[in-house]
Order: structure tokens, then sequence, then C-alpha cells
């Protein structure tokens, strides 16, 4: 039998699909692994706040305040407390962020001078006191608390960073006079030293209270990025007080764990059930329905034994496009982000992606028995990667509706990683659970870590989760081959 | 030896049965033929024999083996030709035949030198490396013989196999014949060319509608059926019809009339003549197994 099985081999991993499959991943993977790897942005980001600025109008100071998620998107209900002190004594009021996570208010105390104080405290652990600036002019904007420049987490692409400029111009207006610039660099100088817009590249003008600029990837060897807001007419003044280099830690290039993670969640964990399913579908369900099997099962063999030499076969044949596959990001990987994949990261996703190359094989085998039509059965498999890979959370959603468990506890977070459990197409983000870690969102950016254990997601139930994927439907197919044509 | 014992094979219950509890034997040494109409359950009982396809019930065994419960002894001993024969569109046809002869134990450079010979013998010369794809339905069909000679077996299942192939091709299959009867092979086909039926098997069994309905020995083959007399007259009378459909079966065509009895043309003519009936012509034929074929599965109807 060995020869047979040989030539089964060497039959799947030459067909159509198995080769088409294989350039597939492997064109991805050089196409995928550098961008990934560009547009992962290590600017660390914010994990959102509060600004609070104010000017004195001559008459009344007047504030406004922004508060902001790690995302830079508005959040509601912040409460500002503002006291001003002066001569007459303590003046104080608060306001409350609205839907657009502004809020604007005033407050009657004497003009700034040596004797006026403020002092400032919100409800996002951002407060602040000081004396307003003597020689602060009618008009002039002063941040009383929290960055007005920083950076947070581009809500349209997680691995990027997005620069947040929240200031308004004189006497409240439209910040249109100022520009904001960028620079990366290397080394420990000062932020402050580079601060010359001759020296940095121009991220954008600010056209409202709040703005956003997409910051542009690293170059691999920075290791600081500054940003800053600049008059917009010569001589450039530095905006006082507004400029500043907006992020403590050093820059470093993107870890090849970071884009290799990134690359088998985004693309792999998808192809690699489609790939299972084409070549399942292409060299056995399809030679069944065509009558090309009966070709070989004519001869010597068992029909047993056929089944289980196309499935090794195909599992073999998937294993080695994987086992390719890896050897290409890593190749990818050394080139040009300077280092090695994590190997204890590359065997778990190899095995995992495996097990789910196996399981959906065994899927494909099994639907080949039970349903006749050739149509149809293509129309099965894909259907079910479909709802496996793309409509999983939408299917728990729905699901944790019917049970009335409310999104976002941690009840839905245990029905959402349990579910996992039940789905071939999630055993590798589940083996990433196991591997990483679970968090839990607290809102405003923040999260909980939790040991994957409380959701049942240990070693043990891993392997057993795996064992059944692969064992489950080879055993269903096997029991059918040899019961049904 | 192929034996088949009660075999029924069900694909939808709504239909029925496809064939029902068919029994019959094919001995060592024996070319038997299977006539029928299309859908009669040729196919499927051969597809049942090859192991291809599982039985709903009964038991096909070839030289003693059961092909379900030992498929592999089974199918050793079997050669198959289907009457479409369907390969892997995209391998050639010597790696192909490498490939099967892995199946039957064959070593690696036995089974080239194997290949070549019976891809030669089949007269696929010069086409052994081209793939299956671009093999017409006749150069499948030969193909599939040489697969089906690959173990040397000593059972053998031609379903419809002289169908697709050129005058050539059946003469290598009549050769092939004499020859695996000469190794006490045990030969099933079937076809709808009878009179290469009748040439060829020493039995035919007969199958209609998923029945066998019946078995024709050699020596019935040779004298079978009745005489046919042709009775043509100058005008086809009433009175003369009765006579004759008085006698046995009738077929009118015109003003002649085929009578299928066991009559004394010359006292049948005297008998007509006798009665005034113009008698202008009166012909004695030896009905084939074409014609016996038709007015059996006429009967059955």
């Amino acid at each position: 039998m060995a020869g047979p099985i040989r030539y089964d081999l060497v039959r799947t991993m030459k067909s159509k699909s198995v080769v088409l499959s294989m350039a597939v991943i492997i064109t991805l993977s050089l196409a995928l692994v550098p961008l990934i790897g560009a547009a992962t942005n290590p600017v660390p980001s914010s994990s959102g706040g509060a600004v609070v600025l104010s000017y004195y109008s001559g008459s009344e100071y007047r504030f406004t305040a922004y508060s902001f998620n790690t995302y830079g998107q508005p959040v509601i209900g912040t409460k500002v407390n503002l006291t001003i002190s002066d001569s007459t004594g303590p003046h104080s009021s608060a306001a409350t962020t609205n839907s657009s996570g502004l809020a604007s208010w005033a407050l009657q105390a004497e003009p700034p001078g040596t004797q006026v104080s403020y002092s400032m405290t919100t409800d996002r652990n951002l407060g602040g006191q000081g004396i307003l600036p003597p020689g602060m002019k009618p008009g002039e904007v002063l941040a009383l608390g929290g960055s007005t420049l920083t950076t947070v987490v581009d809500p349209s692409n997680s691995s990027r960073s997005v620069a947040l400029f929240v200031y308004e111009g004189p006497n409240g207006t439209e910040p249109t006079m100022y520009r904001v610039y960028y620079s990366y660099g290397s080394g420990q100088t000062p932020g402050a030293a580079i601060m010359n817009v001759t020296r940095m590249s121009l991220l954008g003008a600010p056209t409202s209270f709040v703005s956003e600029f997409r910051l542009p990837p690293p170059p691999r060897n920075a290791t600081r990025v500054t940003i800053a807001a600049f008059e917009a007419d010569p001589p450039y003044d530095l905006v006082s007080g507004f400029s500043a280099e907006t992020v403590g830690g050093n820059l470093t290039p993107p870890s090849p764990s970071a884009v290799f993670s990134s690359f088998t969640s985004t693309v792999l964990a998808v192809v690699v059930p489609l790939m299972s399913i084409m070549v399942a579908y292409n060299s056995y369900g399809k030679d069944k329905a065509t009558g090309v099997l009966e070709s070989v099962l004519a001869r010597p063999v068992t029909r047993r034994s056929l089944g289980l030499s196309r499935y090794l076969s195909f599992v073999i044949a998937s294993s080695v496009a994987l086992v390719m596959t890896m050897v290409a990001v890593e190749l990818i990987s050394q080139a040009l982000l300077g280092g090695s994949l994590p190997p204890a990261s590359a065997v778990y996703t190899t095995v995992s992606l495996i097990v789910e190359a196996a399981a959906f094989v065994g899927i494909v085998m099994l639907l080949s028995q039970v349903i006749r039509s050739q149509g149809n059965m293509m129309l099965v498999s894909v259907g079910l990667w479909i709802s496996l890979d793309f409509f999983w959370t939408v299917i728990v959603f729905f699901a944790s509706a019917a049970l009335g468990v409310q999104v976002g506890s941690g009840d839905y977070l245990a029905l959402t990683i349990q579910s996992s459990f039940f789905n071939p197409a999630q055993f590798y983000s589940l083996v990433g659970q196991y591997l990483n870690g679970v968090s839990m969102s607290t809102g405003f950016g923040g999260s909980i870590p939790i040991s994957p254990a409380t959701y049942g997601v240990t070693p043990f139930t891993l392997a057993l989760t795996g064992a059944f994927w692969i064992l489950a439907p080879l055993l269903g197919f096997l029991y059918f081959v040899v019961r049904r044509d | 030896m192929i034996k088949i014992d009660a075999l029924t094979k069900t694909f939808s219950r709504k239909a029925g049965p496809a064939i029902d509890s068919v029994s019959f034997e094919v001995s060592n040494g024996e070319i038997v033929g299977f006539v029928g109409l299309n859908g009669a359950g040729k196919t499927t009982t051969i597809r049942l024999a090859a192991g291809v396809s599982l039985p709903t019930s009964g038991s096909v065994s070839v030289d003693g083996y059961d092909v379900v419960d030992q498929k592999v002894e089974a199918s050793r001993r079997t050669g198959w030709v289907p009457e479409l024969p369907n390969f892997e569109p995209n391998a050639s046809a010597i790696s192909l035949m490498r490939y099967f002869a892995g199946f039957y134990g064959i070593p690696g450079s036995e089974a080239e030198s194997r290949s070549l010979e019976l891809l030669r013998s089949v007269g696929l010369q010069g086409a052994e490396t081209r793939r299956l794809r671009t093999y017409s339905q006749g150069m499948k069909k030969r193909f599939s013989l040489a697969t089906s000679l690959l173990g040397n077996p000593k059972n053998y299942l031609f379903d419809e196999v002289l169908n697709g192939l050129d005058p050539e091709g059946i003469r290598y299959f009549r050769r092939l014949m004499v020859e695996v009867k000469g190794r006490e092979a045990a030969v099933l086909m079937s076809s709808h060319i009878l009179v290469e039926v009748q040439n060829l098997a020493d039995r035919v069994v007969i199958i209609h509608k998923g029945k066998v309905i019946k078995t024709v020995s050699r020596g019935e083959l040779e004298s079978v059926g009745e005489n046919i007399v042709k009775v043509a007259f100058e005008r086809l009378d009433d009175g003369a019809l009765r006579y004759l459909k008085g006698l046995g079966n009738v077929r009118v065509d015109g003003n002649a009339v085929f009578l299928r009895a066991s009559v004394d043309p010359a006292r049948l003519n005297a008998d007509l003549v006798k009665m005034g009936f113009r008698v202008t012509e009166l012909a004695v034929q030896k009905e084939g197994l074409e014609e016996y074929f038709l007015n059996l599965i006429g009967e059955a109807k």
C-alpha cells in the first residue's frame, strides 16, 4: 500500500488546487507580511483622556473640554470641576461633556495676574492647578490640563496610530492658524531640540477643535517620534506649551512576533480552511462524483484504506504547504524585519492550523459521502467555511441574545471563548487565546487580563478539542465510506 | 468463478429496486453474455460485482471471496471494464497504470514494463505518456481494458466493452476472449451487440426490469428460438390470418405473415392452398438471438 499512498501524496501535491493554494498563500506571505510590518505602527498610543482649554475673553474665563477614548473618539459624561481663585475668593463651576465629548462653559473672575490661580479636577484622572500667567493676553489660549497633542489608536486600523490635536485659536476660534508636524528620529535627543519646522515633516492643518492626522509608518531604525504644532505663518513659532514629544519610551521596529501573529490571524486562519476544502473537494469529492474514484476502487483496496490514503495525503499536503508558508514568512521576517519568528509561536500556529486543515478535509470527505450532488456539496462546504470563519461572531451574538447574555459582559466573553470549542475554524484562535491570554475590556481603552483557564482554555482541553476535530469528521467519513456508495 | 446470489440494489425507495434478487454464476472457462434493455440492471449488477458499488442485500463472490467483506482478495481476482471509463484526467496513462500496479503489489520496475506491455497490447503504443484527458472514448476503453489485465486476474467483468471500440479494437477483444477462456477465466460480458454475444458467449443471462428472466445455454443458443415461417399472400385474407394465428405467434407486414411456430412448411403450404388462399411465397427463417430476445422481452412486458 505504500506505493499507492505515495502516489496519492504526489498526486495531491501536484494537483492544481494544492499548487494554486500554496502559490496563493506564499504570494500572500510575500505581499502581506512586509505590508503588515510596515503598517504596524509601534507609536505608543494614549489610552484616552481629556483636555481642558481656557482663555480670558476680557470679562470672563471661557473653558472648553474634550474627553476622548483610546481611539480619540468622544467620551460622553466626563465631569470637569473648575475653580478660579482671585482676590475676591474662589469661583467654582462644573460641566459635563456631551455626545461630542465636548463641554463649554464660562466663569467670571479677575483677569490673569499673579494672584489668580486655577484648580481643576475631572473624573478621568486628569487634574491640574497653577497660577494663570500674568502676561496672558485676552483671547490667548491656555491648556489647563491634558495633552493637546497626543497619539491615539487609529479606529480603522488598530495597528496604526493617529496624532490627535485638540486646540482652539484665539478667542475660541477654529485653530486654522496652526500646523501639525512630525518627525521620527533615533537616539536619546530630547524632542524639543528638533522642534523646528525645518527639521520636521508636515502632518496636516487643523480645521476644527479636534483634529486627527494619521502618522506615517516609522522607519525601521526610528526610536522616537516627535509631533508638534507650529503657527502656520513665519516665523513659525512653536505654539507655546502645546507642542511636545507626546510619547514616552522608545519606538521599536515592528516585531516579527507581532507581524507573524497579525499575518496568521488575518490570512492563514482564513485561507487554510478554504485551501483544505478545495483540496479535499477537488481530489475526493469531485473524483467521487465523476466516477474517477471508482477506477481506483476497482483495484485490490478497501474503501476504508482508499479513503484513509486520500485523507492522509491531503493532510500531509496541507501540512507541507503550511510549513513552506512558515519558511517563507521566516525568510521575509529575517530580510525585512531583521528578526526571526518566535519558534514556539511558529510551532503552535502550524500545529493548530494543521488541526484546522485536517478537520476541514475530514468534513468535506464526510459531506461527499452523504451529499450526492457535486454542486450541493461544494455549496455546503463553502457555506460552512463562510459561516464558521466569517459569521461566527454574528452566530455567537445571536446565541447570546437568545440566551439573554448582555454583549460586553463577562458572560458574553465566556460564551465567545467557549463557543470556539465548537468551531474547527476557531481552533487557531483558541490556541492563540491560551498563548496570549484573554483580556476583558473595561471601556475607555482599559482592559483586565483574565486567565484563559477561567474559560476552560487549558492545554488539556485544547489537546482534547484538537483530537476531536481531527477524529470526529474522519471517523464519520470512515463510517459512511463502507456503508454508502 | 463469479457467483451472484440474490443480489438486490435499491437507489431510492420511491423508485424501487434497480435489480431484485439477481442470481447466477459464471464458471471458470465460461463466457456469460448479459443482455437486457437499457435500464434493465446490467450495469448495476456488474458494478456491484466489481465492488465499486455496495449491494442493498445479497452477495457477490469471486473465487469464493465476498466482494464486500473480502474486497481486496476479490478485486485482486477481477478485471473490470466499465461502460464509460472515467480516469483521472490529468494523469498520464503510464503513471496511472503504475499507480494501479501498486495495488496489485507489482514492484516499481516490473510495473513500468508490464504497464507498457499492456498499453501496447491494447493498441495504445505512442500514447503511453499522454494525459488521459486527451484520450478519445475508444482509447479510454482500450486503456480500461489494459488496466483490467494488470493483475492478470481469472475473472472479468466487461460492461458494454464493445461500445466505442473500432473494428481493430473489436478484433482485439475477440482474441482476448479466446485467450482468457483458454486460461479458464470466468467472463461476464454485457453488450447490446447480440450477434457478438451469441458468437462469444457460452451462456446468456437475460435481465429485464431488474430481474433475470431467462438463462440460455450454449446448446440452446445454437438452436435458439423457433423457426419463423414467412407466408406471403397475393392478398392477405382475414380467414388466412385467423388460421395462422391458430398455429402460433404471428407478425403481419403488409400481405406477409411471419409465423413463429414449429410447423412443417410443406404441410402448411398444402393446407393453405387447400383452403383456397393464394400463397406467393413461403420461406423458413432461423430466429436469431436478437429476435429471440425481443420476443422474450415482449412476452415479459
